[in-house]
């Protein structure tokens, strides 16, 4: 019967997944309802597509045209609202319900992120760093907004005004920063290799702590994962970032069946080992480790859950990576923070032990990794049954 | 001699075994913290929901 209870748990998480995108399907009563919120005395809508439409008045004369749009930013959906004047220029633009981290949002409210919209017109190219100014700490949130109201710009401009919208011509986003990520996560494939190497470990941590945590804050979190799960992918060429974090972090545990990620690029683990290193105290955790790791995977299995039950990668996230690496954070999460690092002064990587269900989820890929090699003759059976053991060790 | 040294890993063994429960106590108290604050940074992506 245990080990059926993977099985059993993949089951409930695909089927909990297949019943949320039905229960959250947007349907025309929906988007009836978010019109109605942006433009409560108008009398009538009149549909232009599925989520654009013209908004009437009594006298039976036009308003003005509105749209409604999602886009995921940093951890999840938003849904954002767009009026136009009849005449072409963008009225207002609105959040009109939202999954993204809620620090993300007061962030772009509070710096006045919308007012610059109010300038421009429905052919506008409308796209971040060209014509608009994205809010700094906020990139994937402000691109996101941007992106809706350029949908719904562009479609009132296509088919209502008959002006073919302009073009930024954006071109591949690869610099300094995607660079810096690869090389770390290429690093991070040869480093256990060589033996002389490895024990320059705690260098490259320090060297992940600043790149991924620090300068970019783009660590590996469960909202990259249930987001892929659910199907929220973004704009490869607008956020390349995104997708070498996690092939970073998929790629070598399923193709090497060793979770590198954990061990050589986690910039929070680094942080941990740090504070580890400055105490030298090192309390064993013995019999209760067992436990903490049932823990652990349960804890795994209800984060996916409730992330698939409302449709939102975020809602079950609560790892401080965007505290400490984002100095961005509610008072309980900064609370959170601060006990993590001080307990991590006594027990060694105390979080990765107990809590992360980011690690938890790659030792289940590294896991699956080692099976399909012992399937498919990379590694012998024998071979991968002896790795699971050594690893189960370390 | 043989009941000096009996004496001695007695000794040796109740202050292990009181390491020990410090280690468990320290252990079942940030745990227990670390457990909580999670629950109310949940809580507080519910209330935003």
């Amino acid at each position: 019967m245990k080990k059926f209870i993977p099985l059993i748990a993949v089951v409930i998480l695909f089927s909990t997944a297949g019943y949320g995108h039905y229960a959250n399907k947007m349907d025309k009563d929906v988007v009836q309802g978010y019109y109605r919120q942006m433009l409560p005395q108008t009398d009538h809508f009149d549909p232009i597509d599925d989520r654009t439409a013209k908004a009437i008045g009594a006298d039976g004369n036009l308003i003005a045209y509105l749209g409604v749009c999602s886009n995921v930013g940093y951890g999840g959906p938003m849904m954002v609202g767009t009026i136009l004047e009849p005449t072409g220029a963008i009225k207002g633009v609105m959040i009109l319900q939202h999954k993204e981290t809620l620090s993300y949002i007061n962030k772009i409210t509070q710096a006045g992120y919308f007012r610059q919209y109010i300038k421009k017109r429905a052919d506008d190219p409308l796209v971040l760093n060209y014509d608009l100014d994205r809010i700094s700490g906020a990139t994937l949130s402000s691109r996101a907004i941007a992106k809706s109201v350029q949908d719904v710009a562009h479609t009132v401009s296509v088919k209502e005004m008959k002006v073919t919208p302009k073009k930024a011509g954006i071109p591949w986003n690869i610099g300094l920063k995607e660079i810096a990520v690869a090389l770390l996560f290429i690093l991070s494939v040869f480093i256990p290799r060589f033996k002389q190497l490895t024990k320059y470990r705690m260098v490259f941590l320090a060297l992940s702590i600043i790149i991924l945590g620090f300068w970019l804050n783009r660590s590996l979190s469960m909202g990259h994962v249930s987001a892929m799960f659910l199907g929220y992918f973004p704009s490869p060429s607008e956020n390349p970032i995104w997708y070498i974090v996690l092939a970073g972090a998929l790629g070598p545990a399923l193709f090497t069946g060793k979770n590198l990620y954990c061990t050589y690029v986690c910039p929070f683990c680094g942080l941990q080992e740090a504070t580890h290193m400055i105490s030298k105290v090192n309390i064993p955790i013995g019999k209760y480790l067992k436990w903490l790791w049932l823990v652990r995977e349960t804890l795994l299995f209800l984060v996916l859950f409730w992330a698939f039950l409302f449709v939102n990668p975020s809602f079950s996230s609560y790892e401080p990576f965007g505290t400490i690496f984002g100095l961005n954070g509610s008072s309980y999460q900064w609370y959170l923070l601060f006990v993590i690092l001080l307990t991590s002064f006594f027990f060694r990587r105390f979080w990765c032990t107990a809590f992360c269900p980011v690690g938890t989820f790659l030792d289940k890929v590294a896991f699956l990794g080692r099976k399909i090699r012992g399937i498919i003759g990379l590694s012998s059976a024998k071979k991968a049954r002896k790795a699971d053991v050594k690893i189960a060790k370390s | 001699m043989q009941k000096a040294k009996t004496e001695a890993k007695r000794e040796e063994d109740q202050v292990r075994k009181k390491k020990e429960n410090i280690s468990a106590i320290m252990l079942f108290i940030l745990y227990g913290l670390t457990s909580l604050l999670i629950v109310l940074v949940l809580l507080e992506n519910w209330k935003a929901r």
